[in-house]
C-alpha cells in the first residue's frame, strides 16, 4: 500500500491554483516522477516555502514541511544530513528561490548536497497578486512596477552556472509534462545538487509569457547532438537564448564529491540513527584539566 | 572582598598571549585544588587595544571578579595606568623594564610594590619571540604568589605537550626564568597554598559548558553563524564532529542556521543554533516557524549590550523582553537562563529533553560573562541524566495507530501530540507554517484555529506543572535582604553573599533560571520568605523586575542596573543593597 500510485499520491486537499495554472503541471510531473522512482511513500519528503508553488507539499501524499518564505533550502539540506536516506525535493518559486531565498540557492549549490531542487518561475508573485519577480524582463509592468521593471532579470541556470558548485542544471516547461517529469527523476537520481527551473505560466498575471510564448519558442537541448552537458560555458551560452528561443532539458550534468561523503558522522548510518541513550562525554574532560 | 581571595590580572594588547596566559594561570591554580573564576575583557579588534584577564583564587568558592586586585602583570606601561585603582593594600605590579626605557615607573598607591621583571631581556636569553613575554610573567606571578613550582611545571608540561613535546621543555625555561627571576626577592604577603585532597578540576567556561551538556544530551547537529560572544560554542563542536559524530554546519546566515536547526528537529534529530542579539533578529520569523509547528529546537541566545552592533565583546542583560516576545503571533517557547557553568552544562542537557518533549523551541538566555568566563569546576556528574523523547513514536506505535492520516496536531489534554519524523512508515504529515487542523492540512475555520492555539498554549501548563521548579535560595534563610536575579547574576552574587557573610550583614541571593513561562505559584512563594529584595540586572530598564510584577503583581524594594557593558561586582551589590535598610 506504500508503494506510490496516482492515486494514493493524492491527499484529502485540492489545489486551489487558478484553472490552468503551470503548476498543474509541475504537481504532475513531481508525482508520475515519484511514483516512478517507486520508494516508498513514506522514503520522500517534499519542503516548501511560501507562495503558490508553496503550497505544492499539501497535495502530494509523502512527507512535508510547508516553512517559510525563501526558506526551503536551508530545511531541505539540514533534514538531508539528518537522515541522508531520505529522497529530499525542495520546490519554490522564483520570488522565494531568485529573490528573497537567493543567498541560500547559491550556497546551497556550493554544498552540491543530494537534494532535488524544483522552481516554478513565472516571472511574478502570484499569491499576493502580481508583482514582478526577479527573473522579470526589463520593462513589464506590473502593480509594484506601474512604470516598468527597471532591474535585469535574474538568469537561474546561468547562476547556477556561476556558483560553480551545481552539478545537474536543468530547465522544464510546464506545459511539457512528458519531458518534465523525466527532468525531475532524473534531477532525483542524480547524485548531488539538481536545480531543475520550470518555465511556469502564470495564467492570472503575467500575460506575455503564457503556453503559447513558451510553445513557440521551447526546443529540447537533449535532441541537439552537438549538445555536450559536461560544457559549462555552453551552459551558460544556451541559457541566454530567449526571445527567439528557449532551450529545455539538461543544461549541465558531471559528477563531483558530495557534501555529505566528508563528513564522518553520516559514513556508516544517517545522523538520525545515531543511539543518544547515553552518550560518554568523560573523554571530553581531559582537555579542560 | 572575601579575606581568602587573591586576584591576579594581566594587561596587554591584543596580540600579547593575554588569554593563553590568563587560561594557564587559572589551570595551574585549580590543579592545586583551588577555586578560580577568570574573565578576559577585549575590544572587538584582533591587533592592538586593551586587554585584560582577570582571574580570582580562593581556597573556597569563586564566582565573580573582584574589584580590588592583588597582583598585576602590566605587559605594556597603559595597564599600570589604566588599573592602578584597582590595586589592594600590599598589592605587586609586575613590570618590564623594557617597556619603560630609562625610565621607572612610578605608583602613587601607598602600600603597592612595583616589581621589575626583565621579561624582553630573559625572552631574548632563551632565543624565544617577544610574545613569550607572557610565559615569563607567569613564573613572577607564581613566585610571588609562593606557589609550588611542580604544579606550574605540571601544567605547563601538558598544556604545551600535548601540541609538541619540545614546545614543552621551552615554555618550561621561559616559566622558569620568571619565577627564579623573582623567588625569595620580595615580601609578597599575598600568598597562595593550594588545597591538599582537593577533587580533580576542570577550568570551563560558559560556552564549553553549553557544548558539553548539548552532546551529552545527543545534541548530533549544529548550524550557526560566528557572532560574539556565542562563536565558541561553534569552534568547538566543530572540532569534536569526527570524535563525537556531530554535523557542525557554519552557514551562509543566521537566517539559515535557524531554518537548517529546524529542518534536522523535524527530521528527528537533536539539533542547535546559537548566535547573540543580531544574529537572533535574523532568526526571530524561524522561531515562530518552530513554534506553529512543533518542532523541537535548541537556541543558544548570548547577550552582548546593544542596541544594533553595540558593544560586540562586552556583557549585558538587556534581550530578555526580546527573547520573551521575539516573532509574531502567539505560540509557547520555553526561555532558561542559566547563571554560571554547572548550571549552562545541565540546563542546556535539559533543554533538549524540554524541547522533544513538549515540541517546541527552548531559548537557553546566557550574556558573555556566564559564557566567555572560564570557571573551576568538578568533572560533570553525568550518572543522573536521562533522555527522554517526549511522545515521539516508534515505528510499530505508528502502525499501530492505524490512521488514513497521522494526527501529527491531535488534540490532547497535556497539549502534547504523538510525534513521527519522515522516514517511518503510516506517519505521513506535512509540517507547516500554515495554520492546520490535526492532521497538518491548512486550516482557516475559526474553530480549529482556536483551537489549535489553545493545544499548543497548554503544553506551557503541562511545563509548569511537571517540570519547573521555581527559583532557588542561596545563603542564609530569613535574611534582612534578598538579592532578585536571573542568568549571570548569580556569579556575582554569591560572591556578594559570601562576602555579606564575612562581614555581618543579613543578605541572601533568590535565582531564576526559569524566566518563560515564569513558575508563578513558586515565585510568589519564594518573596513571601523575603524581606528587602533588590532586583540586580544588566539593563536599564529592569526588565526582568517588571516581568516579575506582570506575572505576580510583586514590587521589589529597589533595584539595581548597571548596563555600560561590564559586570556586577560583589562589593558595589552590597554596598546597594546596604541602602535599603
Amino acid at each position: 500500500m506504500d508503494t506510490p500510485t496516482l492515486l494514493n499520491l493524492q491527499t484529502v486537499e485540492s489545489p486551489d491554483w487558478c484553472p490552468g495554472c503551470g503548476d498543474f503541471g509541475i504537481l504532475m510531473g513531481i508525482k508520475k516522477a515519484i511514483v516512478s522512482l517507486g520508494r516508498p511513500l513514506h522514503d520522500t519528503i517534499i519542503v516548501s516555502g511560501i507562495g503558490c508553488s508553496g503550497k505544492l507539499n499539501h497535495f502530494v501524499n509523502v512527507y512535508g514541511f510547508e516553512g517559510l518564505h525563501g526558506r526551503t533550502l536551508p530545511v531541505a539540506q539540514a533534514i538531508h544530513l539528518a537522515n541522508s536516506k531520505l529522497n529530499v525535493i525542495a520546490v519554490g518559486g522564483d520570488g522565494d528561490g531568485y529573490g528573497i531565498g537567493m543567498e541560500h540557492f547559491m550556497h546551497a549549490m556550493r554544498r552540491n548536497m543530494n537534494i532535488t531542487y524544483i522552481v516554478h518561475n513565472n516571472q511574478v508573485y502570484g499569491l499576493t497578486k502580481g508583482q514582478y519577480s526577479p527573473t522579470m524582463e526589463v520593462g513589464r509592468k506590473t502593480s509594484s512596477s506601474p512604470h516598468g521593471t527597471l532591474e535585469i532579470p535574474v538568469n537561474p541556470i546561468a547562476m547556477a552556472m556561476a556558483a560553480q558548485g551545481a552539478t545537474f542544471v536543468a530547465r522544464g516547461f510546464a506545459g511539457d509534462i512528458k519531458h518534465l517529469h523525466e527532468l525531475i527523476l532524473g534531477g532525483i537520481n542524480h547524485q548531488g545538487f539538481a536545480l531543475i527551473d520550470v518555465l511556469q505560466p502564470c495564467v492570472t498575471f503575467n500575460k506575455v509569457n503564457n503556453y503559447d510564448f513558451y510553445k513557440a519558442r521551447v526546443y529540447k537541448l537533449q535532441e541537439d547532438t552537438t549538445y555536450d552537458t559536461t560544457n559549462a560555458a555552453m551552459a551558460t551560452e544556451r541559457s541566454k537564448e530567449w526571445e527567439k528561443r528557449i532551450a529545455i532539458g539538461i543544461f549541465y550534468k558531471v559528477e563531483q564529491p558530495q557534501y555529505e561523503q566528508h563528513i564522518s558522522a553520516l559514513r556508516e548510518k544517517p545522523l538520525v540513527e545515531h543511539d543518544i541513550s547515553n552518550i560518554d562525554i568523560s573523554p571530553l574532560y581531559k582537555e579542560f584539566m | 572582598m572575601s579575606q581568602q581571595s587573591v586576584q591576579w590580572k594581566i594587561g596587554g594588547e591584543a596580540g600579547f598571549g593575554i588569554m593563553t596566559t590568563g587560561l594557564i594561570f587559572s589551570r595551574v591554580m585549580a590543579r592545586g585544588g583551588l577555586k578560580t573564576f577568570a574573565y578576559p575583557e577585549y575590544p572587538s579588534l584582533i591587533r592592538g587595544g586593551h586587554n585584560t584577564y582577570q582571574v580570582t583564587v580562593d581556597p573556597v568558592q569563586s564566582t565573580s571578579q573582584l574589584h580590588t586586585v592583588h597582583l598585576l602583570v602590566a605587559l605594556n606601561r597603559e595597564t599600570i595606568t589604566l588599573h592602578e585603582a584597582e590595586l589592594a593594600d600590599n598589592a605587586a605590579v609586575v613590570y618590564d623594564p623594557d617597556d619603560w626605557g630609562t625610565e621607572t615607573p612610578t605608583l602613587t598607591h601607598a602600600t603597592a610594590t612595583l616589581v621589575a621583571v626583565p621579561l624582553t631581556a630573559l625572552t631574548k636569553q632563551l632565543d624565544s619571540a617577544r610574545v613569550a613575554r607572557n610565559t615569563v610573567s607567569l613564573g613572577a606571578s607564581f613566585a610571588l604568589l609562593n606557589y609550588p613550582w611542580e604544579i606550574v611545571e605540571g601544567v605547563i608540561n601538558d598544556w604545551f605537550g600535548r601540541k609538541k613535546p619540545e614546545l614543552a621543555a621551552k615554555n618550561l625555561a621561559l616559566t622558569k626564568a620568571g619565577y627564579d627571576a623573582v623567588i625569595g626577592k620580595y615580601n609578597f604577603p599575598h600568598h597562595v597554598a593550594p588545597v591538599a585532597g582537593a577533587p580533580k578540576q576542570m577550568v570551563i567556561s560558559g560556552n564549553g559548558s553549553i557544548a558539553m551538556g548539548a552532546m551529552k544530551a545527543g545534541m548530533k547537529f549544529y548550524a550557526a553563524y560566528p557572532m560574539t560572544p556565542s562563536s565558541d560554542i561553534l569552534g568547538y563542536l566543530a572540532r569534536q564532529e569526527d570524535t563525537m559524530g556531530l554535523v557542525v554546519k557554519h552557514t551562509e546566515s543566521e537566517i539559515a542556521a535557524m531554518n537548517m536547526a529546524i529542518g534536522a528537529g523535524f527530521a528527528g534529530v537533536r539539533a542547535m543554533t546559537g548566535t547573540s542579539g543580531g544574529g537572533f533578529a535574523l532568526m526571530v520569523e524561524a522561531l515562530g516557524l518552530a513554534g506553529i509547528a512543533e518542532v523541537p529546537v535548541v537556541v543558544v541566545m548570548g547577550q552582548r549590550p546593544g542596541p544594533s552592533t553595540g558593544l560586540p565583546t562586552w556583557t549585558s542583560q538587556s534581550d530578555l523582553r526580546f527573547v520573551l516576545h521575539a516573532s509574531q503571533g502567539e505560540f509557547p517557547r520555553i526561555v532558561l537562563a542559566p547563571g554560571d557553568a554547572q548550571e549552562c552544562f545541565y540546563v542546556t542537557y535539559h533543554a533538549f529533553n524540554l524541547a522533544e518533549i513538549y515540541q517546541l523551541p527552548v531559548l537557553i538566555l546566557v550574556d558573555k560573562y556566564v559564557q566567555e568566563s572560564w570557571q573551576s569546576v568538578e568533572p560533570y556528574d553525568t550518572s543522573k541524566l536521562t533522555i527522554d523523547r517526549g511522545s515521539l513514536l516508534s515505528a510499530e506505535q505508528v502502525l499501530a495507530r492505524n490512521e488514513k492520516h497521522f494526527k501529527r496536531h491531535e488534540h490532547t489534554d497535556t497539549g502534547i501530540s504523538p510525534r513521527t519524523v519522515p522516514g517511518v512508515p503510516g506517519g505521513v504529515h506535512i509540517a507547516s507554517s500554515y495554520e492546520h487542523n490535526e492532521e497538518g492540512f491548512t486550516t482557516e475555520d475559526e474553530l480549529e484555529t482556536t483551537k489549535q492555539n489553545d493545544k499548543r498554549m497548554r503544553k506551557l501548563d503541562t511545563y509548569l506543572m511537571k517540570h519547573a521548579h521555581g527559583p532557588q535560595f542561596f545563603g542564609p534563610e530569613n535574611a534582612d535582604i534578598t538579592i532578585v536575579g536571573w542568568g549571570s547574576t548569580k556569579l556575582t552574587a554569591l560572591a556578594a553573599v559570601r562576602i555579606a557573610e564575612e562581614r555581618g550583614i543579613s543578605m541572601n541571593y533568590l535565582h531564576f533560571t526559569e524566566i518563560y513561562p515564569l513558575p508563578v505559584a513558586q515565585t510568589v512563594e519564594a518573596f513571601n520568605r523575603t524581606k528587602k529584595t533588590l532586583c540586580v540586572e544588566g539593563n536599564k530598564l529592569g526588565q526582568f523586575e517588571q516581568w516579575v510584577f506582570e506575572n505576580t503583581g510583586i514590587r521589589m524594594t529597589g533595584n539595581f542596573h548597571k548596563y555600560g557593558g561590564r559586570p556586577f561586582y560583589p562589593e558595589e551589590i552590597i554596598e546597594q543593597a546596604l541602602n535599603l535598610i
